[in-house]
């Protein structure tokens, strides 16, 4: 098995040892004249505002609960897609036990979409 | 690759299907009727948990095992479950008090309730780790909701959040030491685990992922030192949800340990007597000593039940079969007497916007309010362990595995901190009857449930105490099944 793993052993000592090297180099032989616009954020592109530190509304995060929640209960679909129709041969249990699956997701739809979860005012 | 049909009993979870549909029924209905009473809801709750009840014991003569490994019933499942639903019938009962009454109608409390029992009786129907990890989050995400119920309170709020952080650190150690387990025998059924270990080869891995796992559990179970979240949370959280979590969860939490020492992990690689006995010394120690210089009732309460998780611990350390019907009726009655308790705690209510919590709060109720001073007392006795309580006759018991296992230093220290924990509990029966207070707090009107909650502790606490025979067969029976 260690055998196996070999390669991505291999992958992260040489990142590793990669990024380390640049660094050190850079330091080592690298001319430093820094000023105010090489020191900003994005040296080339968008001009600071102010901090990432600012206050947002607490919709964001129910939506974005629920984005989660749902999506990955969807991942559950994809390996019962893949096996559905070799299953079907044993009966249609695979049939219902999605569906039931399905049925539990909507009580927690209901739930939130009658709680007002899902309307923005 | 060989297809072959999935094995589904369903008739096994009938209980638990049972709580889980009216636990549905209990979300989504007040959704569409916003004007449902709290007293419908209350009976939808209760009907759920009557009709689990009644499949439990329908259950005792059929015992078994399905869905591949994944689900087993046998009569010390049952047992927890019937033990887990008393505990959610009583906490039900006692959410009728005048601090509740403002949130309860919401049907949302109920509803997370039941889930929080679902996942108990899910963590205890199963001996294989990944099912023991489902019922313990369902569970604990229903129990972090509840612990912060009263929202607009800052030690409500404090008491979820310090609950949901220690316990997703506990979970944490847990999964680590399933993985531990998974890693050095390569299975996650208790049996199986077992064969594996006996077959040789598992190392120091087995070992140390079976201590992780009991340090998942101390947090859960609260035992000295993983107890320092229980005083906050047990204060903060409305009152019914911390006698629900000071029995239940507590309960859940022994009956995975004992069969994590009895079944999956032998003595033969952990010397689990020593381990236990040093964690019973210094829960019993700690919880005692802590509960004399409390001065709000729910934290000396609080600290009571981790000395109480002491006292079963001595039991589990014994490592008998004994041992195991000793923790199942210490356990039944530690429901009764400590629902008990903190339903009287809820019915005070409160003055102004502070719940009454001080000892001096319980002064002169004794002859104002005659029963509930009675209720209290009975349980204040039976916590002490003084007889003809069942608080004496479960300690008796749990006291006795241990003698039989010959822990004799043990039980000596465990007698002396019963000793010691008198003090705390008669302080308030003092208050309660040899205390004058100018002016006796008024507790108003009790709602019928809630007396009939107290009802049912007390004469069962009595009951528990003078006639043990019945139960304590049931529980032998139970004791000795699938270990």
């Amino acid at each position: 098995m260690l055998h196996d793993l070999m390669p991505i052993l291999l992958l992260f000592a040489v990142s590793a040892i990669l990024g380390v090297a640049i660094l050190i180099l850079t330091n080592l032989f690298g001319p430093s004249r820094p000023n105010p616009v090489k020191l900003s954020t994005y040296e080339s592109g968008k001009i600071p505002i102010g901090g990432p530190r600012i206050r947002f509304s607490i919709r964001f995060y129910i939506i974005a609960m629920l984005f989660v929640l749902f999506d990955i209960e969807l991942v559950f679909f994809y390996p019962w897609a893949v096996v559905y129709r070799q299953y079907l041969s044993l009966g249609s249990f695979i049939f219902w036990e999605m569906i039931l699956f399905i049925g539990l997701l909507l009580v927690g739809y209901f739930y939130a979409w009658k709680k007002g979860a899902l309307e923005w005012e | 690759m060989e297809l072959s049909a999935p094995l589904i009993q369903l008739d096994l979870i009938t209980p638990q299907l049972i709580v889980l549909a009216a636990a549905i029924l209990l979300l989504l209905l007040p959704l569409f009727w916003r004007s449902l009473r709290r007293e419908f809801l209350a009976a939808i709750a209760l009907a759920g948990i009557a009709a689990a009840l009644a499949a439990t014991f329908w259950l005792w003569s059929r015992p078994g095992w399905g869905f591949a490994g994944m689900v087993t019933v046998d009569r010390f499942a049952l047992a927890f479950q019937a033990l887990f639903l008393l505990g959610g019938l009583l906490t039900v009962l006692i959410s009728f008090n005048r601090i509740e009454e403002e949130y309860v109608q919401h049907g949302d409390f109920f509803g997370l309730l039941l889930l929080a029992l679902f996942g108990l009786m899910v963590m205890t129907s199963t001996t294989h780790f990944l099912v023991i990890f489902l019922g313990l989050e369902i569970l604990s995400i229903a129990l972090y909701v509840l612990a912060g119920y009263r929202k607009m309170r800052v030690d409500s709020l404090e008491a979820a959040l310090k609950y949901l952080l220690l316990g997703a650190f506990a979970t944490g150690f847990f999964l680590y030491g399933v993985a531990l387990i998974y890693g050095a025998t390569g299975q996650l059924e208790m049996a199986h685990i077992r064969e594996a270990a006996a077959a040789g080869g598992a190392g120091w891995l087995l070992p140390a992922g079976a201590l992780l796992v009991l340090i998942g559990f101390a947090f859960k179970a609260a035992l000295v030192p993983f107890h320092m979240w229980t005083p906050d949370v047990y204060q903060g959280a409305p009152t019914p949800v911390t006698a629900f979590m000071s029995t239940g969860t507590k309960a859940a939490a022994f009956a995975v340990l004992a069969r994590l020492v009895s079944i999956a992990v032998p003595v033969e690689t952990i010397a689990w007597g020593p381990v236990l006995a040093v964690l019973a010394v210094l829960t019993m120690t700690v919880g005692n000593f802590m509960a004399i210089v409390q001065s709000n009732v729910k934290r000396m309460l609080a600290y009571s039940s981790i000395a109480h998780a002491g006292y079963l611990l001595v039991a589990l350390a014994a490592g008998n079969a004994a041992g195991r019907s000793a923790i199942l009726y210490y356990l039944l009655i530690y429901t009764l007497m400590n629902i008990g308790a903190f339903g009287v705690i809820a019915w005070l209510g409160r003055s102004g916007r502070e719940e009454r919590l001080t000892f001096e709060s319980y002064r002169g109720l004794g002859y104002r309010y005659p029963f509930v001073s009675l209720a209290m007392a009975a349980f204040m006795f039976s916590l002490a362990g003084i007889p003809p309580t069942g608080g004496f006759l479960g300690k008796f018991f749990l006291f006795a595995a241990a003698v039989r296992a010959e822990y004799i230093p043990l039980v000596v220290i465990a007698v002396l901190n019963a000793v010691v924990s008198v003090f705390y509990y008669m302080r308030l029966v003092v208050n309660l009857y040899m205390r004058e207070a100018e002016e006796p707090a008024e507790a108003g009107k009790a709602h019928p449930l809630l007396i009939a909650a107290l009802v049912i502790a007390l004469i069962g606490v009595v009951w528990l105490g003078v006639a043990p025979g019945g139960v304590l067969g049931a529980f032998n029976a139970a004791a000795t099944a699938g270990m």
